[in-house]
């Protein structure tokens, strides 16, 4: 085990090269001048000022050095972790996703929460009443939630919860910690969209494996044990089914971790995803390598985690 | 085995929720913002808002003195809603004005920053030498001078400072501070970039008298300094701060404004409350002020009618027709503000040599074969002004009289026909094919859509929706025909808007207008400080411009501004200089 997780972690190397010379050089290739879009500012009016004065800032930027060179000044900086600093925000990259970072963990953590909620349960009925309006309800809700774009999903939300309760969650980000039931009425809305989203999945899964092992001998033999259906559902058949379901859930999370863009913007939660979107609108360079570097090394990390995870659940799996 | 498996279920199930709570345990400690206090009293120290004492009569040769801040006289708001302001009301004092900013403040350092929204976000922090009268938009009055004089033909200014202003953080306001920011907006220190240095390029010198005196040499006359140090960016900042870091005010504000900053959460919310001693007495009557970052126009609305915020911002925090109407329809006790800005969306044809639009010909077929007013109507629900090229209403020529050109008149088939044989004498007998470049914005593509309706008998018209830094990075490249894209200058005076849009080489001569008249119209209108002569001047470079099709506004933009009827305003909001916060209280 320990050579497959040393092999493992030796392979996020040429990973993470291949993402960051990608993410590097893609961003460069996208028009617009850097240094006119600092100064404008996200909603700025992209105003041109003096060559004299543009040429300094692009000096102080860094942008005027050829292509490989910031390449590799750039590697150099990550390989320090340093990640250097943001041109919209002139903070250090790793402070700003220190502070955005537990946000939008916040928020997938939540929305990972409410999508076991709502998915498994619902795969179970499904499973149980194969055939019957349950199962064929259960389907509707969880296509009509991969059908249905997540920004909608929101949007209807608020105007829903506007409508009915004129209510409007409390503006200004508040932790946990601070005022835990502020921060509530904050994030469970956009944990909500984005659980039910991924809860088709989850849900679809849940059933394909229950009606899997429910077909097992060993779970025929305990109903002919005589134990209680529930006993034979919880202990036997759940929860050897859920062993696919806690490995697609673990990557759910990755991609909620990137993915949460428009719940943040709509739901106005200040986390990565909504800083990433402003630094590509900005061709903000270090901020934005700086992200997508983090989140595609979170990425690795929870599919290493999740299939060690997966091994220790199930010993019978054993990697070589 | 199954047991196995069962209890590290549990196990991960107990690991995962102990570390949610760890990692919420790390976000930011943010304190929510102050909630709105309960009504207060007004502050002992402040008496009722009173009359400043008016400039003592001065010597001949010189020019009258601004009035200081005299009691502000109230003005009723035009077009849809009124700002309420009942005769027997009195200002109160307390509340706090919760607006929305639909953008990130990215820093608080104007000079380095184009963004409006860094402009009114630090507005209320600090104070300018001079600001436009709120009351009369088109004039200039004292703010942190209360007097000056004009000597040399022009070229010479001595303006007397206020007496007994002191920084937020108690420290004495004096001339050096006034010199400090004007050199530091003429020549930044290494690593700040003054965004408008050039328009600070007219001063040869400035120096502080004494204490409260400032003296500025210009290198020529020149009309548009008053506006230039009226203008909001036009910030005098503290000396003292920056001496000892450049870079101080990029994430902090110590001002002479009528609020004092608190804080500013990236992302979240930027935060200011009342300055307990601020130069005019009396004001202001505002507890605090919060703008509140919310980027989507759809969660921002849905805010307001909630009454989660009770102002719903400038420019793009503002509201469309449409949702007016909703407001409208639901019955909901908020006023709407109609106002003007002072920029908006030029259309640009690209006049570059060897492009077809080099020909004056070719321009004149555009303008006959589109209709600005139909464009407004159905592009941009009716919200906007017909102008021609300028905007400021003490300079630009009436609107009959803009309305008389043919890119204002309905598209008829006579002038489709006129179209038609100016293209042909023009060497397009068979029409022509245009590269259409805008912004992927709705208002600008949907306005670009109906020109390619109207024209599409003469102009066969390819339209691209582009983002923002591709848009401009094309126009600036020449790489288009006609375009629609944003016009607002830096401030709203004729010859700094000529000097970024018009004149021969300017940085955002988008259209390669390369005209010697326009050129020697931009040079007089500097040295016309006589404002009547100014006004000639710019009228007539106004007419010469539409009569050789240069270049046109579709629109000066205007906005809807919603406020919660609670909030009053003596006012309507002076895109200018930055609202007047000082002025707006909350009623009962």
């Amino acid at each position: 085990m320990r050579v497959y997780i040393a092999r493992r972690l030796l392979l996020f190397i040429p990973t993470l090269l291949g993402v960051s010379t990608l993410i590097f050089f893609l961003i460069r290739i996208v028009p617009g001048d850097v240094a006119i879009l600092a100064l404008a500012g996200p909603g700025g009016d992209v105003r041109q000022i003096d060559p004299v004065s543009l040429k300094a800032l692009r000096e102080q930027m860094g942008v005027d050095k050829p292509l490989l060179v910031q390449y590799v000044d750039w590697l150099w900086t990550v390989v320090r972790l340093d990640m250097g600093r943001s041109f919209t925000q002139d903070q250090p990259v790793v402070s700003i996703i220190w502070q955005r970072l537990p946000i939008t963990a916040e928020l997938a953590i939540l929305a990972s929460l409410l999508t076991a909620l709502m998915g498994i349960p619902t795969g179970v009925l499904a499973a149980l009443y194969r055939g019957t309006w349950i199962d064929y309800t259960s389907r509707v809700v969880a296509i009509a939630g991969v059908a249905m774009p997540t920004f909608w999903i929101g949007l209807v939300i608020i105007v829903a919860l506007l409508w009915l309760f004129k209510w409007f969650p409390p503006l200004g980000y508040v932790s946990f910690f601070h005022d835990p039931w502020v921060n509530i009425q904050q994030v469970i809305w956009p944990a909500l969209a984005l659980g039910y989203y991924h809860m088709a999945v989850v849900s679809r899964m849940t059933r394909g494996t229950m009606l899997e092992v429910i077909r097992q001998d060993y779970v025929r033999t305990a109903r002919a044990k005589g134990l209680a259906d529930f006993m034979v559902i919880t202990r036997h058949t759940l929860r050897n089914a859920l062993l696919p379901i806690v490995t697609i859930m673990g990557i759910q999370f990755g991609v909620m971790m990137g993915g949460a863009v428009i719940m943040e913007s709509i739901f106005l939660l200040p986390g990565l995803g909504r800083t990433l979107f402003l630094a590509i609108t900005m061709r903000d360079y270090p901020l934005l390598q700086g992200i997508v570097m983090f989140l595609s090394v979170s990425y690795l990390a929870i599919n290493l985690a999740v299939d060690l995870l997966y091994a220790w659940l199930d010993p019978r799996i054993r990697y070589s | 085995m199954e047991r196995t498996v069962i209890v590290r279920l549990k196990a991960l199930w107990f690991t995962t929720l102990a570390l949610g709570l760890a990692v919420s345990a790390c976000a930011p400690a943010t304190a929510p913002p102050a909630s709105a206090p309960t009504p207060s009293a007004a502050p002992a120290s402040q008496a009722a808002p009173q009359a400043s004492p008016k400039s003592p009569p001065l010597a001949s040769g010189t020019t009258q003195a601004p009035s200081a801040a005299s009691t502000p006289t109230p003005r009723p708001a035009t077009g849809t809603g009124a700002v309420p302001q009942s005769g027997s009301e009195q200002p109160r004092y307390g509340g706090i004005v919760k607006a929305i900013s639909a953008f990130d403040i990215a820093t608080l350092d104007v000079i380095s920053s184009s963004s409006t929204t860094v402009q009114y976000v630090t507005r209320p922090v600090y104070s300018t030498l001079l600001r436009v009268d709120p009351a009369k938009p088109t004039e200039v009055v004292g703010d942190l001078a209360t007097n000056w004089e004009i000597t040399d033909g022009g070229k010479v200014y001595v303006f007397t400072l206020r007496d007994g202003v002191r920084w937020h953080d108690g420290q004495p306001f004096t001339a050096a501070d006034v010199v400090f920011s004007i050199d530091r907006m003429r020549n930044p220190p290494k690593g700040i970039t003054s965004v408008r240095k050039d328009l600070w390029q007219t001063i040869s010198a400035v120096e502080a008298v004494d204490a409260r005196n400032v003296k500025i040499t210009l290198k020529a006359p020149n009309a548009s300094l008053f506006s230039l140090l009226a203008a909001a960016p036009s910030q005098i900042v503290p000396k003292h701060v920056l001496e000892k870091d450049p870079k101080a005010i990029t994430a902090n504000m110590v001002g002479t404004g009528p609020y004092k900053f608190v804080k500013n959460e990236k992302g979240i919310v930027f935060e200011a409350k009342r300055n307990e001693n601020y130069y005019v007495k009396g004001r202001p009557y505002l507890d605090g002020v919060q703008y509140y970052i919310i980027p989507d126009a759809a969660t921002g609305f849905a805010a307001l009618r909630a009454h989660r915020v009770n102002f719903g911002g400038w420019g793009g925090s503002g509201i469309s027709v449409s949702q007016s109407q909703q407001i409208q329809r639901e019955g909901l006790q908020i006023n709407m503000v109609r106002y003007p800005s002072i920029g908006g969306q030029f259309i640009i044809l690209n006049q570059r040599p060897g492009r077809p639009f080099a020909d004056e010909r070719v321009r004149k077929a555009f303008a006959l074969a589109t209709d600005v007013t139909a464009a407004i109507q159905l592009a941009q629900e009716g919200l906007g002004r017909r102008v021609g090229t300028f905007v400021n209403p003490a300079s630009a020529l009436p609107e009959a009289e803009v309305l008389k050109y043919p890119q204002y008149q309905p598209v008829t088939d006579k002038k489709l026909a006129e179209a038609k044989a100016l293209l042909t004498a023009a060497g397009y007998p068979n029409g022509l094919d245009l590269d259409g470049s805008g912004y992927s914005q709705a208002t600008y593509v949907n306005a670009m859509e109906v020109f390619a309706q109207q024209a599409k008998s003469v102009f066969r018209i390819k339209i691209k929706g582009l983002e923002t830094a591709a848009a401009y990075d094309g126009w600036k490249a020449g790489r288009f025909d006609m375009a629609v894209a944003p016009g607002s200058p830096a401030m709203n005076d004729p010859s700094v808007r000529a000097a970024e849009f018009y004149v021969s080489g300017a940085g955002s001569n988008y259209a390669g207008i390369n005209d010697k008249e326009v050129d020697r119209y931009y040079a007089k209108s500097l040295e016309a400080t006589d404002p009547l002569e100014r006004r000639k001047i710019v009228q007539e470079w106004e007419r010469y411009m539409l009569d050789h099709y240069l270049i046109w506004y579709l629109t000066n933009n205007e906005y809807i501004m919603p406020m919660w009827k609670e909030i009053r305003d003596k006012y309507i909001p002076d895109l200018t200089s930055g609202h007047e916060w000082q002025d707006v209280w909350i009623a009962q």
